[in-house]
């Protein structure tokens, strides 16, 4: 394919001084979840009841939803509907023009890059300044994240401290992060005490109390939205989770899995506003019941966005987020993109080995690497799929069945490797050779080596 | 505003509709008492949460209930010259920010409360709004005291959510150390946007 992720990640992969740096780094943080997982011999059964009580909340969504707006409401917040992000956009302008905001502070919210809020109140005259250290970083590249809970995974301290220098007056080539957390820590208190309103996103919203919960390591969402009058905060339904008891298992799960920590540092239960200040929540759709539609797929609504399944892979770790061209990159974000909008990602699903690791790190247990699967499939059937690629698996297909067949192309296959001139075999219809060698071809064949050494059969 | 209710009323009942249009086969919530059979318990939790918080960057001072006010004024002092308030801890009169706005808790050097319980898996206290006058003190001081006695320490988030249930504080939270960010290639700062120091001070009754 020359489109999509593998274009998308070329550059990246070009580097690869970069590229094992990125690797190494996200794979320092899958030891650290491996770590607090192994600490808890219930482990396995936390994950299962996560998975159970996010199934049970899809099979009654309506109810809990009805139930957490009327407790919403009983506490003293409003709640907000909104089917298509263009709507929460609107919403969210007309609420902050309420207040004559200007000055918006947000602390991270995965939901509201997928709704572009930003840009959208930029054209209002509205200026968002996002608090999360790592957002605040990409931010000022004018980058999106590269990772849901890493935002900045992919920048260097060189890069953050030349960013600083220029934007904060930082001391020339300063590159302790230290020293660049506190000056922007400066530079966003200042942001803090002159907001107008704040807006986050929602971890979880528990439908018996009408609460919110947000969790952060950096105190941002706290100071955010207690200083100013108005607090919004935007959420997919599927945040939703039946009763306050459930936070028990997602908060021993969430940081776990997310970054190693026992849990986040803050975990913040909203349940009215700061006195005399007003909550809004913003409650949006945009696909997520057609995905709740879609028996293979549903279970992609129970992710609780910890980025265990971007640390473990393979493919995100060596091409980086920003390959994925998407809000939400890594395995989870090669289903959902796919599944809400095929056209436009259909060479996703295909940036994976189908390795499982996904599967197994996450801790409501998506079946990742099946619905992946899946998604090829529809690829395929859509008539998705690179001209090549459908030629090689056709012929694959006659070569499997006939065993006749393979038996020949084996031996005839080892001595065609072996005979052909390199400017053919690495030439461009060879995509797979791209910056790979071709395995070294056995003198044996296995067939050979079984009838010797192994079964009796043939 | 120019979303009337009309609009909102229509919009989330065809998103209630869509929803109903999907029957999904019936599944029980998985846990009926809202406890996890199994779950991790420690038999001597207060050493465990000593442990955690200590882990996650927190200052432990472990005394009885008479030493706290000693304490408090000894944190103060290490904290420098500056604004101190606090809440709701024994032995101290309160000394909470009396200002209408919540901005005047920029000017706090250091806060102090007290917590309701402590988790002994994470390290984490849980502090309510319910007796402070401006809940942003809790994150915007430079340094956080929080004291907790010894008894109110569980083992897991499990028994700390079951102590918690039919409290519907207007904000509540679990804090598990200073401030943190590994936003910079995954460098751990202490001091991020929160307080810069947590120290606890667990009263042994």
């Amino acid at each position: 394919m020359g489109t999509g992720h593998p274009a998308a990640a070329r550059a990246f992969v070009d580097n690869r001084e970069r590229a094992h740096w990125h690797d190494t780094a996200l794979w320092f943080v899958r030891e650290k979840r491996d770590k607090q997982a192994a600490s808890l011999p219930e482990w396995e059964t936390l994950r299962e009841t996560a998975s159970a009580i996010k199934l049970h909340t899809q099979t009654q969504l309506a109810e809990y939803l009805l139930e957490f707006e009327s407790e919403a409401a009983a506490n003293g917040c409003v709640v907000h509907w909104a089917e298509t992000t263009s709507e929460l956009n609107k919403i969210v302008t007309e609420l902050l023009q309420s207040v004559n905001a200007k000055d918006v502070v947000k602390s991270k919210s995965m939901l509201t890059e997928e709704c572009h809020l930003n840009e959208h109140l930029a054209k209002h005259g509205i200026d968002v300044v996002d608090t999360d250290l790592g957002e605040r970083i990409v931010q000022m590249r004018k980058e999106r994240p590269s990772h849901i809970v890493l935002p900045a995974i992919h920048t260097k301290k060189e890069e953050v401290g030349e960013l600083f220098h220029d934007q904060l007056g930082t001391e020339k080539g300063a590159t302790d992060p230290q020293y660049l957390t506190e000056a922007a820590r400066q530079h966003l208190r200042e942001k803090f005490l002159n907001a107008d309103a704040a807006i986050t996103g929602v971890n979880f919203a528990i439908a018996e109390t009408g609460g919110i919960v947000v969790c952060t390591n950096e105190g941002n969402a706290d100071i955010g939205v207690s200083l100013p009058q108005m607090h919004i905060a935007c959420m997919g339904m599927e945040k939703l989770i039946p009763k306050l008891s459930d936070l028990s298992v997602f908060t021993r799960l969430l940081a776990r899995s997310a970054t190693g920590q026992s849990i986040t540092t803050y975990t913040s239960h909203f349940h009215k506003p700061r006195r005399g200040g007003e909550l809004h929540i913003v409650i949006l759709n945009n696909g997520r019941t057609e995905l709740r539609a879609e028996p293979e797929i549903r279970e992609a609504l129970h992710c609780i966005r910890c980025g265990a399944c971007m640390n473990t892979c393979p493919v995100y770790r060596r091409s980086g987020g920003h390959s994925y061209n998407t809000t939400v990159p890594g395995p989870i974000g090669s289903v959902l993109n796919p599944a809400m909008d095929p056209k436009e990602h259909n060479s996703l699903p295909f940036a994976c080995s189908l390795c499982g690791s996904c599967s197994d790190v996450c801790p409501v247990q998506i079946p990742l690497h099946h619905q992946l699967l899946t998604i090829r499939h529809s690829v395929k059937e859509a008539g998705g799929l690179a001209r090549s690629k459908r030629l090689a698996m056709r012929l694959a297909a006659m070569v499997f069945k006939r065993p006749w067949l393979y038996k020949l192309s084996a031996g005839l296959g080892k001595f065609a490797v072996r005979l052909t001139p390199r400017f053919i075999k690495y030439s461009r219809l060879n995509v797979w050779g791209k910056g790979r060698e071709m395995p070294p071809t056995p003198r044996g064949s296995f067939r050979k080596w079984y009838q010797k050494n192994g079964g009796n059969r043939d | 505003m120019v979303v009337t209710v009309t609009d909102q009323t229509t919009v989330k009942e065809s998103i209630l509709a869509k929803i109903r249009a999907v029957e999904l086969p019936a599944a029980p919530h998985p846990l009926s008492d809202g406890l996890l059979a199994d779950a991790i318990e420690f038999t001597d939790s207060v050493a465990t949460f000593v442990h955690s918080a200590e882990t996650v960057g927190a200052c432990v001072h472990q005394c009885i209930s008479q030493q706290v006010s000693e304490i408090w004024e000894e944190i103060c002092k290490t904290h420098g010259p500056g604004l101190t308030a606090h809440v709701s801890i024994d032995g101290l009169v309160d000394n909470d920010l009396k200002e209408d706005g919540p901005h005047s808790a920029a000017e706090l050097v250091v806060f102090g409360t007290s917590g309701a319980l402590g988790v002994a898996e994470n390290g984490a206290i849980w502090v309510s709004d319910e007796k402070i006058h401006h809940r942003v003190s809790l994150c915007l001081t430079q340094h956080l005291v929080l004291v907790i006695y010894a008894k109110s320490i569980v083992s897991n988030m499990h028994q700390a959510y079951a102590e918690l249930q039919n409290v519907r504080e207007d904000y509540g939270v679990f804090i598990s150390g200073p401030s943190k960010t590994a936003d910079i290639e995954q460098s751990l700062v202490i001091g991020a946007h929160g307080a810069r120091t947590l120290d606890i001070i667990i009263v042994e009754e």
